[in-house]
């Protein structure tokens, strides 16, 4: 029996799960040590994170890359400039608008603005924000505008509303985009462009095959500033909850389980009525591949389930308390230096990561590797925690001084690079900031905010996400440039750079 | 530089698991490959448990060379030791006799149309371009024929009869190309079943074409 496909792929995710793993229990038995009970409980998380990834990953696979290649499809043959603008509208709003993680930050939100920006508003302005945005990309695509124009007129206008919001909602809405595109969101959004460009077709059709989630991305960004400007929201309140770490090894994952089987159920919802909806009236597969769509259904969502439970009842504890102790050892070149450890690995484990880096390679055909993709991003996202940390221990130091430069590069890049590490570039910024970085990084940085008097956890808490999502522009699209670089000390001309 | 007369090519296939096309690469390189060319295929599975599961299709690398016939048993023996080809799953070489070369040392090569290969010749490699979600249907059709299992690749073209529209630019409609070695014997057959199956003989429901092979590794005979 061949159950070699299997085996690879867990060998993969195992390879990519282990070295946080591992970093976290050498500095337990170095550093910090941490509590018998949690440090159990950590390691049961990462099991549940390998499994829970590697069954994700063949339901993604199967189920919803699929899925979203198909809508692309079905979207892009409609043949109106209307219906497609409307499906897009519609694909984009469903599936944030279901999007857990968003209701998480639209409640943050709604606490930090005083009550002033109610939960609900967010909620649908964001989606709103996305629904439109991705309309417009995939316009872009059919229409063939280059990515890199769009996507600096996208973040001009950013710039424009971004001077005129407050620091803290600078933050927020930033963050906003990494908290949509989730471990569900990106994986759909990535198949939708890549259907659309493959029916297509033509020349462009290796570029086009990314972009899309990064122009998605940037709608809760807009989305959120606007609000901002509108209610006159300005300064963030309250304080974030106490923190108390919980008791016991099981209790936790008893309580994080059964929310998780809940809420993927609303992740998943609008990606399943979607995809019958369509299946019934346009496309119609037969019995066979629609029964092999909804069995990676089910195994996207028993995948997401342990994935999430695992994360969130074994790693964010751990990531708090590490951030908090680590902090308060009173090194100050410690935290960087531990934080640009974790951003380097951390990111292996975010499950949207898999999804691209496998497309690249297959849309490249193997030219662009996935260990070069992912190299990038590690090191990009440990800078982006790195430097967390130390605009967390440095009151002078603000997020705008990292975000405008850092997204300027990017944008300048953007015209000097291959236009395929554009469109891979910005969608790996919404493509790391998922739900592991979400949870582990953030809690390892508000434990570290803890800790520093002049920190504040819920004002510094916000951005750290922000980060995670600028560094690939600027590291991924560094390595276009070697490539370019690389290609023509060869003699070869990298398609596109010269072109309009 | 003019080739001699008896000097002749055999373009020569991988098709290995995902990630491992690299290596093979550079062993037929150190073989004396001259160079060669990767795209990317889906292969089909043999196993019940996987094909219950839904995991039922592994990406594939597939590798084309064009190599002097005389390196060809080389190639075959040393790839098949190197990557262990005669064990199950881990992928299969075979080659096929070029006709006429251009591009390689510069020189142009024309073979005298003959079959070469002899007693390993068993083989034959049959071609089907079908619309983009019908590659499965051949392969089923292939199946109850006695073939063992193909590659699918993914590709773009369209034929005299039929047009395709987006926006009003014309596009070229997604193919697939699917790619089934067959024991010479069992050929027929398999050509009938998806002739049968998907009406190839009809205007614009594709085409089916089948070429000699030479000698094939890590075939592995189902009885």
């Amino acid at each position: 029996m061949n159950l070699n496909l299997l085996q690879e792929k867990f060998k993969e995710v195992s390879l990519s799960v282990l070295p946080i793993s591992v970093i976290v229990i050498i500095l337990n038995f170095t550093l910090v040590p941490i509590e018998t009970d949690m440090m159990v409980r950590f390691l049961i998380g990462s099991l549940l994170v390998i499994l829970g990834l590697g069954i994700f990953l063949f339901g993604v696979d199967i189920g919803v890359t699929p899925i979203g290649n198909l809508m692309g499809e079905t979207t892009a043959k409609s043949n109106k400039v209307t219906l497609v603008g409307m499906l897009g509208f519609l694909l984009g709003f469903l599936i944030t608008v279901a999007e857990p993680d968003l209701l998480i930050l639209a409640n943050q939100v709604n606490e930090a603005s005083g009550g002033i920006i109610s939960t609900y508003t967010i909620l649908i302005a964001v989606s709103i924000g996305v629904g439109i945005m991705v309309a417009l990309g995939l316009l872009r695509i059919l229409f063939e505008k280059p990515l890199n124009k769009m996507y600096t007129i996208i973040y001009f206008i950013i710039f424009l509303l971004g001077l005129q919001v407050s620091a803290e909602f600078l933050a927020i809405s930033v963050d906003a985009s990494g908290a949509t595109t989730g471990a569900m969101t990106t994986p759909f959004i990535l198949a939708l462009g890549y259907g659309v460009s493959q029916l297509k077709g033509g020349r462009n059709v290796e570029e086009d095959s990314f972009g899309l989630v990064g122009v998605a991305s940037a709608g809760p960004i807009l989305a959120v500033m606007m609000m901002s400007i509108i209610k006159g929201v300005t300064n963030i309140q309250g304080q974030a909850e106490a923190f108390v770490p919980h008791e016991g090894i099981f209790g936790p994952y008893l309580m994080e389980f059964p929310q998780m089987m809940r809420e993927t159920v609303f992740t998943l919802m609008p990606v399943i009525v979607m995809f019958l909806a369509i299946n019934s009236s346009k496309i119609r597969l037969n019995k066979k591949n629609r029964n092999k769509i909804l069995k990676g259904l089910v195994y996207t969502y028993i995948g997401l389930v342990l994935f999430l439970t695992g994360v969130n009842a074994g790693f964010m504890e751990v990531g708090r308390v590490m951030g908090y102790r680590i902090a308060s050892l009173g090194y100050s070149w410690l935290l960087p230096a531990i934080g640009f450890l974790l951003g380097l690995v951390v990111v292996l484990a975010e499950p949207a990561v898999h999804v691209l880096t496998e497309q690249v390679e297959e849309v490249t055909a193997g030219y662009i590797r996935k260990s070069i993709i992912r190299s990038a991003l590690s090191i990009g996202i440990a800078a982006a925690v790195s430097l967390s940390m130390m605009r967390i221990m440095i009151p002078g130091l603000k997020l705008w001084h990292f975000l405008l430069p850092g997204f300027a590069l990017g944008v300048l890049l953007s015209h000097k690079v291959p236009p395929i590490f554009v469109g891979i570039a910005f969608d790996a910024g919404g493509v790391a900031s998922g739900p592991m970085t979400a949870t582990f990084v953030l809690a390892f940085a508000q434990g570290a905010a803890d800790a520093i008097e002049t920190a504040n956890v819920l004002v510094d808490g916000f951005g750290v996400i922000a980060m995670v999502a600028m560094t690939p522009l600027v590291a991924i699209q560094t390595v276009g440039y070697l490539f370019k670089l690389k290609a023509h000390k060869e003699g070869i001309s990298i398609d596109g750079t010269t072109r309009e | 530089m003019v080739l001699p007369e008896n000097k002749k090519f055999s373009l020569f296939w991988v098709i290995v698991d995902m990630g491992k096309g690299e290596k093979v690469f550079r062993e037929c390189k150190n073989l004396g490959a001259t160079g060669g060319t990767f795209f990317l295929g889906k292969g089909t599975v043999r196993s019940h448990l996987l094909n219950l599961l839904g995991l039922d299709e592994s990406k594939k690398e597939i590798l084309i060379m064009a190599i002097g016939e005389e390196l060809e048993e080389v190639f075959h023996e040393e790839l098949t030791n190197k990557f262990s080809l005669d064990k199950p799953n881990h992928g299969i070489a075979f080659s096929m006799p070029i006709k006429r070369l251009v591009g390689i040392k510069g020189s142009e090569y024309i073979s005298k149309p003959e079959k070469r290969g002899g007693e390993d010749m068993g083989y034959d490699a049959i071609f089907t371009i079908v619309d983009k979600g019908l590659a499965e249907d051949v392969l089923e059709a292939a199946k109850s024929a006695g073939s063992t299992g193909g590659t699918v690749i993914h590709g773009r073209g369209s034929g005299v009869h039929e047009k395709a529209k987006l926006f009003n630019i014309e596009i070229e409609p997604e193919k697939e190309i699917v790619l089934i070695l067959s024991e010479t014997a069992k050929t027929d057959y398999i050509v009938e079943a998806i002739k049968e199956k998907l009406n190839i003989d009809k205007p614009g429901a594709g085409i089916l074409f089948v070429l000699d092979v030479n000698r094939t590794s890590g075939l592995i005979s189902q009885n």
